[in-house]
């Protein structure tokens, strides 16, 4: 086991440290982080303020969501989009990918997790720092009881295979000739939304709130981040868990079946 | 048995011809021209264990696709490749654990940390135990001078010594096959002439079998017992580079300078003569006439002050054959 995974922890190694390369880069980075979830925060909190409607959620609730979207927003296919993949097989150097003695779509799909991994790692202090510095309502609450924080821990994880799932599904789309890579672009930015990255899911209308249970984009984040929030009841917890295994497993094996369709047809001009 | 076989190897390539400008591309939404590239057709060769085998032919000729379909990336449409018992794309895994490739035009390296990451990326990608990385990465670091250039991000390196660092990372694993395409593309004299002899030093010491791709010939003549030609996605010539002389340069020129004046020359056993002031120029075929005879009757029939025979320059050659083969 140790020796199989070794390749792969050999990558995440590297994606760690091609992050932590440029000073500004990495500041600039986490500074915008910072700087945008203030933001957010406080529009949301000034719809609570002023306006007339009634959300499912309390303030504090809707705040602490926003926060912790700001950790997990690193671990979804659309925010932080790694170009290398999408660059070498634009360019062509993806031949440099095929003649390792890995399997393509476990190699691509563990650079994913490993660059999705990575970046979340790199961010995440500065962020639960600020948050928990920020007193009142807009800070960050606290999950109501440890099984919570256990609960939304375990969902995240997984919900992060599910995301890989998906961003090797655009990697399969962009090695298509025939599709290129606007799909792709669109697969992301749907995702970033209806991940409830945009607004937390929560606060949508009241009609959507059956689609966007299960949808599969709500599992990568919004449905775990509920659990830390405490704005999902415990009993949640196995639904959202078959939401992930189902989806994980249908992008999976369609990522996995056009890739290798892909790789048996391929072509690479030049040089 | 040999180590690489190709057997009546064809790719055709599928490519959708639009046409220019609004309009064209208006149209091309809807309907679309297909033309079939017909990339490598029916190449078949062998090559035996520790051979150093040049591939050349003009661009687009189907080198590259050739060195991909052995290195397992690319899928001929029909025909048997053969590398060490295995079929390189079933395979896939098992084969490329055994071959090196570089592609001169492309890096391996990641670009924005010190070369040694990459390599220590690369040991864990081949497995390669820690004890035999270091012995293998300190020989070939000390093989190309690259010990001062470890430490340095890839993006600061210079085109030589970034393809030196990609040299020691194709060969870490220790591969008995090494496809190199194009390795000294744009490459100054001096890190030419470093890899070359580092080429031919691996080649003696390992028994690497080798199969380059390049447009220098002097690549060729240095390194290579063997080229072959390709053109048109079709073998023309496989042999030594004497072969290659005698089917499409077998000429010689004599350069002559005359220690005085001569009103004409006659030389019958010669092709062409031609006589400028006190320069002669005798073109023969050496398979037809005796060169020392041939200079023999030249020094009787005029006292000469200075006298070279040469070969047609190689890359004259080249490029002659290389227009043959458009018409």
């Amino acid at each position: 086991m140790k020796t199989r995974m070794k390749p792969y922890l050999a990558i995440f190694r590297q994606k760690l440290l091609s992050g932590l390369q440029y000073r500004a880069g990495y500041w600039g980075t986490t500074t915008t982080h910072v700087v945008w979830v203030y933001m957010r925060v406080v529009v949301v909190a000034i719809f609570y303020r002023y306006g007339s409607g009634q959300a499912g959620v309390t303030l504090s609730q809707a705040a602490t969501m926003i926060w912790l979207q700001e950790m997990a927003l690193n671990l979804m296919p659309g925010f932080g989009v790694d170009f290398s993949v999408w660059n070498k097989i634009s360019k062509g150097d993806v031949g440099y990918d095929l003649v390792r003695p890995l399997d393509v779509y476990s190699h691509w799909y563990m650079s994913a997790l490993s660059d999705k991994l990575a970046r979340f790692l790199l961010a995440i202090g500065p962020v639960v720092a600020f948050a928990l510095l920020t007193p009142g309502e807009i800070g960050l609450h606290l999950s109501p009881s440890p099984l919570h924080l256990l609960a939304g821990l375990l969902t995240l994880a997984t919900g992060l295979i599910l995301s890989c799932a998906v961003i090797c599904l655009c990697y399969a789309a962009q090695m298509d000739v025939n599709v290129g890579d606007a799909p792709a672009r669109v697969l992301m930015i749907v995702s970033q939304i209806l991940a409830g990255s945009l607004l937390p899911l929560q606060l949508w209308p009241d009609a959507m709130q059956a689609f966007l249970r299960w949808q599969p984009f709500a599992a990568m984040m919004d449905l775990p981040l509920r659990f830390f929030a405490g704005s999902a009841a415990l009993e949640e917890l196995p639904r959202v868990l078959l939401s992930q295994a189902v989806w994980g497993v249908l992008i999976w094996r369609l990522g996995r079946a056009w890739i290798g369709r892909s790789l048996r047809r391929l072509i690479l001009q030049g040089g | 048995m040999p180590q690489i076989v190709l057997q009546q190897v064809c790719k055709t390539f599928v490519l959708r011809k639009r046409q220019k400008g609004m309009l064209g591309a208006m149209r091309g939404a809807f309907t679309r021209e297909k033309e079939l590239v017909r990339a490598v057709r029916d190449v078949s060769f062998s090559v035996e264990e520790g051979e150093l085998v040049g591939y050349i032919g003009p661009n687009g000729a189907g080198k590259s696709t050739t060195i991909k379909m052995m290195s397992g990336i690319l899928v001929p449409d029909s025909g048997e490749i053969n590398i060490m018992g295995r079929t390189p794309w079933k395979e896939r895994a098992a084969h490329v654990s055994q071959i090196g490739v570089v592609f001169g035009q492309r890096s391996q390296l990641w670009w924005d940390t010190p070369v040694l990451d990459s390599f220590e990326l690369l040991r864990d990608i081949y497995r390669v135990p820690q004890a035999a990385y270091k012995r293998r990465l300190d020989d070939l670091t000390a093989l190309l001078d690259a010990g001062s250039l470890l430490n340095t991000p890839v993006r600061q390196l210079s085109l030589g010594q970034r393809m030196k660092c990609e040299l020691i990372g194709a060969l870490l694993h220790a591969p008995r096959i090494l496809f190199l395409d194009e390795p000294t593309i744009g490459l100054d004299a001096v890190t030419k002439l470093a890899l070359r002899a580092f080429l031919a030093d691996l080649n003696r010491r390992e028994g690497v079998t080798m199969l380059l791709t390049t447009h220098d010939m002097d690549d060729i003549e240095a390194l290579c017992s063997r080229v072959m030609v390709i053109g048109r996605g079709a073998l023309l010539f496989d042999g030594d580079m004497d072969g290659l002389r005698a089917r499409y340069a077998p000429h010689r020129v004599i350069r002559a300078r005359l220690a005085r004046p001569c009103e004409s020359l006659d030389l019958p056993e010669a092709e062409s003569v031609s006589l400028d002031g006190l320069n002669a120029e005798i073109t023969f075929l050496p398979a037809r006439v005796d060169p020392a005879r041939l200079i023999a009757r030249l020094a009787e029939a005029c006292p000469l002050a200075d006298l070279t025979v040469e070969a047609p320059d190689i890359e004259r050659m080249v490029a002659r054959m290389y227009e043959e083969m458009a018409l």
